[in-house]
């Protein structure tokens, strides 16, 4: 393989995509449903104040942080059945904060700290006080996650909260990053592969000295380069910089790949623009469904036929790492897993492409 | 001099059908070679061996030495090939095509102005090549193929589809390349264009040459010896040169004054094509 063969086609690639109106309109398709659906979600407490309960029974440098903040109004009350009764009927959520939770963090312990949310409150206000909640209690270490956040909803009736508690903006966020490098990886790149083809253009590239193997790596690394762009874009878009991020990127590049390799396969069987159109919408369809059903009690049948998309594993993953409770102990057989279907989805494309080999 | 194309028995067979069946010729290096035959005769199919997009059922070619098949690597550097349908990035612009050509060859990009200029388009440099014309688009394909400064230039039917004009601008390029010692390979349906660019030529039906010669020699093989008289009262009438009834009629006809005009009528390359495939060019 050449290397500067492929950097030269992923550059006229990378610039020549964009000009695509098709193609643009594909890569910034979940930029765009992003931006709507944080606008749709948009409740009363967002972008305005915040009014937060909390119960502090051992005063902690993260309520001093959150009293020093401009768009939170704290009420602070003197136990923890005060605070989901005072969540319920004033706030849009609440913390309970362990006894002596400085001491824990300090000591490089992990604290549990209870999150309670008022739902009815709406989602835009809900969203904004759990980003609020993630960057204050991340900010009191820098590092690690300090303490172990629960959620609890407590609209949801007793014993059910914690469970009921669902996280909306980390729902949306990842099912965004996962149509992200769904569109680019099985639309943008059998597009990029297919157009050659079509315009002929392929068979200059296949005169020059670059041969199938630069075109397809080529091809490669542009998908990549927009994926990870688009993903980095949504990310500080939806929840600034926060979570665990070497595992966060590890499952974005892993799964980048896989769509990528996933796109090349479909260009080197499609022929016309019409037939990726066509197959790229049941791929993405089946790719993409893990992160809708994220959220949903699933049928067992359901579950275990999920688990045959390797997107399912993608989607565990982001899903713990963009909350920061990730850590590689506890994702490393889904990483695995992950890494496991880019190996055996890039085979299946050299394959491929020695087969199309004149 | 070395031959700058070499083929021995070369044949493709697709689906059982042999579309190009045991070529064996060669091509001298700085010479315009032409290969003609009407559309499916295995003319495009030749090139696609020869430049080594394609992998012979049979047979071997080796292109200014190197082998098609085993040293394709080598081989790319050295060949230029304009292809028979316009297949360049219509949206970038033309100095944009020629630059991304220029990095994938090494060729020092300072090459791509120079280019642009000998083919006329350096005022139109900037422009997305969707805004080109055809005539504007073939002579920027020419220019591409054309950068890395190849050793032999292939030519797939470059003309087709061109107004007069603009064809009659490509043969002028072409010949400019001859001239500067550029080996050029084409294939054309055209029988006046190979007549004019060409020092020899194949004709290719049913992928099989089946003559190869100079147009002159091919003419004087192939043609009959004839001359067409206009007579006072405008009849027309053709005499052959190697019938003696033919010229006694024709001496007494001058005698009597009534020939208005005569002409040399030499066969077409077109005719000879003709008189041996039982077929025309067009078909």
């Amino acid at each position: 393989m050449n290397w500067r063969v492929i950097l030269i086609v992923a550059r006229k690639d990378i610039i020549d995509a964009v000009k695509n109106l098709y193609i643009l309109f594909g890569l910034v398709l979940p930029i765009g449903m992003s931006l709507l659906l944080r606008l749709m979600f948009a409740g009363p407490d967002d972008p305005g104040t915040l009014t937060v309960v909390v119960y502090d029974p051992t005063g902690s440098r993260l309520v001093t942080e959150l009293r020093a903040l401009p768009q939170v109004h704290l009420l602070e009350v003197d136990s923890a059945q005060q605070l989901t009764a005072e969540v319920e009927k004033n706030a849009v959520g609440g913390l309970a904060l362990p006894v002596n939770l400085d001491a824990a963090v300090d000591a490089g312990e992990q604290a549990e700290i209870t999150v309670y949310l008022n739902h009815r409150r709406g989602g835009g206000g809900i969203a904004a006080f759990q980003r609020l909640v993630e960057q204050q209690v991340w900010a009191m270490t820098g590092q690690a996650m300090p303490a172990h956040i629960v959620w609890a909803d407590v609209t949801a009736p007793p014993g059910l909260q914690a469970e009921s508690a669902f996280r909306m903006d980390l729902f949306l966020l990842t099912m965004f990053l996962v149509m992200a490098l769904a569109m680019t990886g099985a639309f943008v790149v059998p597009l990029l592969l297919v157009e050659e083809k079509e315009k002929h253009t392929l068979e200059f590239l296949l005169i020059s000295p670059a041969g199938p193997a630069e075109v397809v790596a080529g091809k490669a690394l542009t998908g990549l380069v927009y994926s990870l762009l688009i993903a980095g874009i949504l990310i500080a878009l939806n929840q600034g910089w926060v979570g665990d991020w070497p595992v966060t990127l590890l499952a974005l590049l892993l799964g980048a790949l896989f769509m990528v390799a996933v796109g090349l396969l479909m260009g080197s069987v499609c022929r016309t623009t019409m037939h990726v159109n066509t197959w790229s919408s049941i791929v993405m369809l089946v790719l993409m469904a893990p992160s809708w059903l994220i959220a949903l009690q699933m049928p067992t049948a359901l579950e275990t036929a999920l688990r045959l998309i390797p997107t399912h594993y993608l989607v565990k993953v982001l899903k713990l790492a963009l909350t920061g409770d990730a850590s590689l102990v506890q994702v490393w057989g889904d990483l695995a897993l992950l890494l496991g279907s880019v190996v055996l989805a890039f085979a299946a494309v050299v394959w491929a492409l020695r087969r199309e080999d004149r | 001099m070395m031959n700058a194309v070499e083929t021995e028995n070369l044949t493709r067979v697709f689906n059982g059908l042999h579309a190009v069946d045991g070529l064996t010729f060669t091509v001298r290096e700085g010479e315009v070679f032409g290969l003609l035959g009407p559309n499916g005769a295995g003319k495009t199919t030749t090139i696609r061996m020869l430049t080594g997009q394609l992998r012979p059922t049979a047979g071997r070619a080796r292109v200014v030495g190197y082998d098609v098949v085993s040293e394709r690597d080598h081989l790319k550097p050295q060949i230029g090939v304009v292809f028979e349908y316009q297949n360049l990035y219509e949206r970038m612009s033309g100095r944009e095509n020629l630059a991304f050509s220029a990095r994938l060859y090494g060729t020092e990009v300072d090459r791509v102005d120079e280019i642009l200029e000998q083919v006329e388009l350096g005022k139109r440099a900037g422009d997305p090549v969707r805004h080109y014309s055809n005539g504007m688009k073939q002579r920027l394909l020419i220019a591409r193929s054309l950068l890395h400064r190849p050793r032999i230039l292939f030519l797939d039917e470059p003309t087709k589809g061109l107004d007069p004009t603009v064809a009659r601008q490509i043969r002028r390029l072409v010949l400019d390349l001859a001239d500067q010692g550029v080996t050029v390979f084409l294939t054309t349906h055209y029988m006046e264009e190979a007549d004019q660019l060409c020092r020899r030529v194949a004709f290719l039906d049913e992928g099989r040459i089946v003559a190869l010669d100079t147009p002159q020699r091919l003419k004087v093989t192939y043609g009959q010896r004839h001359v067409k008289a206009t007579l006072d009262d405008e009849e027309c009438l053709t005499f052959s040169l190697d019938d003696p009834n033919d010229g006694r009629r024709l001496g007494e006809l001058a005698a009597a004054g009534r020939i208005v005009t005569l002409h040399s009528a030499e066969a077409t390359l077109e005719e000879i094509f003709i008189r041996l495939t039982g077929k025309g060019l067009a078909e």
